[in-house]
């Protein structure tokens, strides 16, 4: 469904990505992890259309996206949450997702219709009570389930997660891996970057892991946990021993 | 407010609502790109003076019907918009606004010395009215069109378009990843207001009835209407009608004191955004919010003795 062919992204000398390529069949979830500065925050904004790699491919359902401006791509079926989150502060919580629900650009739709649709998808994540609320005034947790929601508004077929468990105590991981879940029933493919190994080794059909801009190991996530240079690059010698 | 016109001694009056109605015109334009869309720009007595302008030729020059040249003038205006835009609305924040800020005063030096463009170069242009012309038929024109323009800025703001532009306001990378066409949003919200501007520039020509590039073009102008937004309250619908009002009111106060009114202009944007950024509305919203926590307090203490 979403392919990237030998990706590459240099920054002056540096080189964030190198030769990274990458393939998501339809209703996978696939994690992607690596120490931080291993080039997954590039790779998302490269898929996204918000950096232009340096080499390579991104295609969806066969098609080029390079080139591509973001607002195209999340049109084309492909929405993403941000690790930093990014909310529309002045608007309420119900605007914001409408924001995600008129931008479809599919067919035309009034505003008010449009409050309706945000409302059910606000529904899903659970802030239907928090509708009326700026988006400044949220927590944390409500800022990156607005996020999620935001993003579900525009009826994506991948769905791009930025380290959405991040600053999230067990309770609140918990509700968001339950999302991540109900997710995968609707029939939509996701790719999630994420640095609680809980979380994502129980979600996570396949791993991909990025270490220096590269491709270091793919696999399921018991390959991942027992894999030699994914434990000496990232995970560390406790990760085996639990 | 409509009938004061009758009254054949308010001469001075009707000019100075004249006057206040072109402020509340000029400021609600800029709102729409300004507050509603957060693209604070600088030079919007670019779009005013061409406006004002292209009225003189059409009206002037070519001998055609006012009406027809003041909707000539606006559309003229708002097409000019589109080219000033697609450039300029690239820049973000800080350099959107010394961007647009520079071309407002490029185009008045320009104005000043190219007379076969602008009619009558330096010195400017008078206008002769159609005959029978009288203030009042200014006064009429001016609140049409100010009552039009509120329309439009409700419209706009309880449209999908106006919560894009909200969206980009508050994060423009945000609102490009989740589908929102950044740059035409920005273009079709500048024209807009370059519409209402560029009208209020024609308009304004029917009871000043002179044009000079300093009257039209020029950073005072274009910072005028910056400063009514602000006042009244950035982004809102009622806001710049409020701002534009209170604004024109100070200007007439301050008359006296020619050497100080700068200066008091200066404080008093000063005060507003360091304390109160969203002016008289934010204001308003926080007298109600005490209002109401009172009340509250009082019917707690009701429940509370009894």
């Amino acid at each position: 469904m979403l392919e990237g062919v030998n990706i590459s992204k240099f920054f002056g000398g540096l080189a964030a990505l190198k030769n990274v390529s990458f393939s998501l069949s339809k209703g996978e979830i696939v994690g992607l992890i690596g120490p931080n500065g291993a080039g997954k925050t590039t790779l998302f904004n490269i898929i996204t259309g918000f950096t232009t790699p340096s080499s390579g491919t991104i295609l969806f359902k066969g098609k080029k996206l390079n080139g591509l401006k973001p607002h195209e791509i999340c049109r084309f079926g492909i929405a993403r949450t941000y690790q930093i989150v990014k909310p529309f502060s002045n608007l309420t919580v119900l605007e914001n997702v409408a924001v995600g629900v008129i931008s479809k650009g599919r067919n035309k739709i009034s505003l008010s219709k449009a409050k309706i649709e945000a409302l059910k998808i606000l529904k899903l994540v659970g802030l239907e009570n928090k509708e009326s609320l700026l988006a400044r005034n949220l927590t944390l947790m409500d800022k990156k389930m607005l996020e999620f929601a935001r993003a579900l508004a525009t009826e994506p077929e991948v769905l791009l997660l930025d380290e959405v468990c991040a600053g999230l105590n067990p309770t609140e991981t918990h509700r968001a891996i339950q999302l991540i879940n109900s997710l995968r029933e609707r029939g939509i493919t996701i790719f999630w970057i994420e640095h609680i190994m809980r979380a994502i080794m129980t979600v996570a059909d396949r791993i991909i892991v990025l270490h220096h801009g590269e491709k270091i190991a793919e696999g399921s996530p018991r390959e991942i946990a027992n894999d030699a240079r994914v434990i000496d690059a990232y995970l560390g010698e406790k990760y085996l021993l639990e | 407010m409509v009938a004061i016109p009758e009254m054949s001694e308010a001469d001075v009056i009707v000019r100075y609502l004249s006057w206040a109605f072109l402020i509340i015109i000029l400021s609600s334009g800029w709102n729409i790109i300004g507050g509603y869309a957060g693209q604070f720009s600088l030079g919007h007595s670019v779009f005013y003076g061409i406006g004002a302008y292209v009225f003189v030729m059409f009206f002037h020059t070519f001998k055609i019907h006012w009406a027809l040249s003041i909707l000539i003038a606006g559309i003229f205006s708002s097409i000019t918009s589109i080219v000033i835009g697609i450039p300029t609305l690239r820049l973000r924040g800080g350099y959107f606004a010394v961007g647009t800020l520079a071309l407002s005063e490029v185009m008045r030096v320009w104005a000043n010395n190219a007379p076969e463009v602008f009619k009558g170069g330096v010195t400017g242009v008078a206008v002769t009215l159609p005959e029978g012309w009288s203030a009042i038929y200014s006064y009429y024109l001016m609140l049409s069109l100010t009552v039009i323009t509120i329309v439009i800025s409700y419209f706009v703001k309880n449209s999908t378009l106006g919560l894009k532009l909200r969206a980009i306001r508050d994060d423009e990378d945000a609102a490009d990843g989740l589908g929102i066409n950044v740059l035409t949003c920005k273009i079709i919200a500048l024209m807009l207001s370059s519409l209402i501007v560029g009208l209020a520039g024609a308009t304004q020509t029917t009871f000043t009835a002179y044009v000079s590039p300093d009257s039209v073009f020029g950073t005072k102008r274009s910072l005028e209407m910056v400063l009514a937004c602000l006042l009244g309250g950035l982004g809102t619908i009622y806001g710049p009608v409020i701002g534009g009002a209170l604004f024109e009111l100070l200007a007439r106060i301050l008359w006296g004191f020619p050497h100080f009114h700068l200066l008091i202009y200066g404080s008093i944007i000063v005060i507003l955004i360091v304390f109160e950024p969203r002016g008289v509305i934010g204001i308003s919203d926080r007298l109600k919010h005490i209002l109401r926590l009172k009340r509250f307090l009082k019917v707690s203490s009701i429940v509370g003795g009894s």
